[in-house]
């Protein structure tokens, strides 16, 4: 576990002097929840993993180098073009629909989310890269702040004030999730993954995900 | 011009040295062990002189309770400790010296000075006189405000024996 960047330091230096009577401990539990509702709403922090097919295999274990995976956003071959996959329950495991003939290398980009803030049995800060708080420190703030003012019986709970924040974080989710599926580039369109995932138009019916699609190709 | 001290390290400072902590509680050296806290209480308890009307065994009892107090109002102070599974601290007076040692208390600094109080108003609250029932109930409520409270309210009390 790394330690903590500076940009964080002082996220939990600017929420201390907000929150009067808060806890070191439970400012840290609390930034970790923050995050978690964070990445799992905006899917912003994304590793690409690295993986190398072989014949009559199917199933590969894939590790991130920080963080841990939540869901898989997509696998691409060495000529970009997308691969039939899906993350197994485990959230570490990738399965491909599709056995494949020759050995390749492949890139499964991956979402991912703080893992636990606890270091030696003791609350510790969670790592995110300090991009992360470049652009969504402010937002990211207002989560915590928000979570803590919403607090029953402290000395820093304000439910109204609480209630702005979270609102405030919630559109910095929306803006970061917006910009994740941007790929960070300011009026492009969206990202193809995601969409190319929808391999099939509804027409009628109840929709139902298949598990078998056609291959397809990044259009 | 004199010379340097021999060793820096054993040599007293001249003036005050500020305390810019390790980044760890445990280092904070205001207020950081059992014996620590027993020695202010004596001081707010105006009771520093042997024989000692607050026994030792007495006040460590009161830190206790204290502390039990800490984790029923402010559960964020002590269940986040996972080699603890949210236990409550608890201490004891040194089996060899019988008296209050330097175990260290778990607790955030800014939260170490509200301790002292709830110290003295436990140990208070065994008093029979009128203004020894106000003094105390003024330490807990100086206790109570200073965990969950804005503000720390004045020490108020009635007067002292033959005072009113």
């Amino acid at each position: 576990m790394e330690e903590p960047c500076q940009e964080v330091l002082e996220l939990l230096a600017s929420a201390k002097a907000l929150l009067m009577g808060a806890s070191d401990n439970h400012l840290i539990i609390t930034l970790h929840r923050t995050l978690k509702e964070f990445f799992d709403g905006s899917n912003c922090w994304t590793e690409g993993i690295g993986v190398m097919v072989v014949p009559n295999t199917l199933d590969y274990p894939i590790r991130p180098i920080t963080g841990e995976i939540i869901r898989l956003q997509a696998v691409i071959d060495q000529n970009n073009v997308l691969q039939a996959a899906v993350l197994l329950q485990d959230l570490d495991t990738l399965h491909f629909i599709y056995p494949y003939n020759n050995v390749q290398p492949m890139v499964a980009i991956v979402s991912k989310n703080v893992t636990s803030p606890y270091r030696d049995g003791r609350p510790f800060v969670p790592f995110v890269p300090k991009e992360i708080y470049r652009n969504y420190g402010i937002g990211i703030l207002d989560g915590l702040v928000g979570w803590m003012m919403s607090d029953d019986g402290q000395s820093y709970s304000n439910p109204a004030k609480g209630m702005g924040r979270l609102l405030r974080f919630r559109n910095t989710i929306a803006q970061a999730r917006t910009a994740a599926s941007h790929m960070n580039a300011y009026g492009a369109q969206n990202w193809a993954f995601p969409q190319a995932f929808r391999v099939t138009s509804q027409k009628g019916g109840v929709s139902t995900f298949n598990m078998n699609p056609s291959p397809i190709t990044a259009r | 011009m004199p010379l340097p001290p021999a060793n820096p390290s054993t040599t007293p400072p001249q003036t005050s040295p500020s305390y810019w902590g390790q980044y760890q509680d445990s280092l904070q050296p205001t207020l950081n062990g059992v014996v620590d806290y027993i020695n202010e209480a004596r001081v707010r308890l105006q009771d520093q002189v042997p024989p000692y009307r607050y026994l030792d065994q007495e006040l460590v009892t009161a830190l206790n309770i204290a502390m039990l107090e800490v984790g029923r109002v402010r559960s964020d102070l002590v269940v986040y400790n996972l080699k603890a599974l949210g236990q409550i601290q608890s201490f004891i007076l040194n089996p060899f010296t019988n008296a209050p040692d330097n175990t260290y208390v778990d607790l955030d600094p800014q939260f170490r000075g509200a301790l002292v109080n709830g110290i003295c108003g436990f140990g208070m609250t065994r008093e029979q006189e009128d203004f020894g029932d106000a003094r105390a109930t003024a330490f807990l409520n100086m206790f109570y405000q200073g965990l969950i409270g804005k503000g720390i309210g004045p020490v108020v009390g009635g007067a002292g024996p033959g005072g009113r």
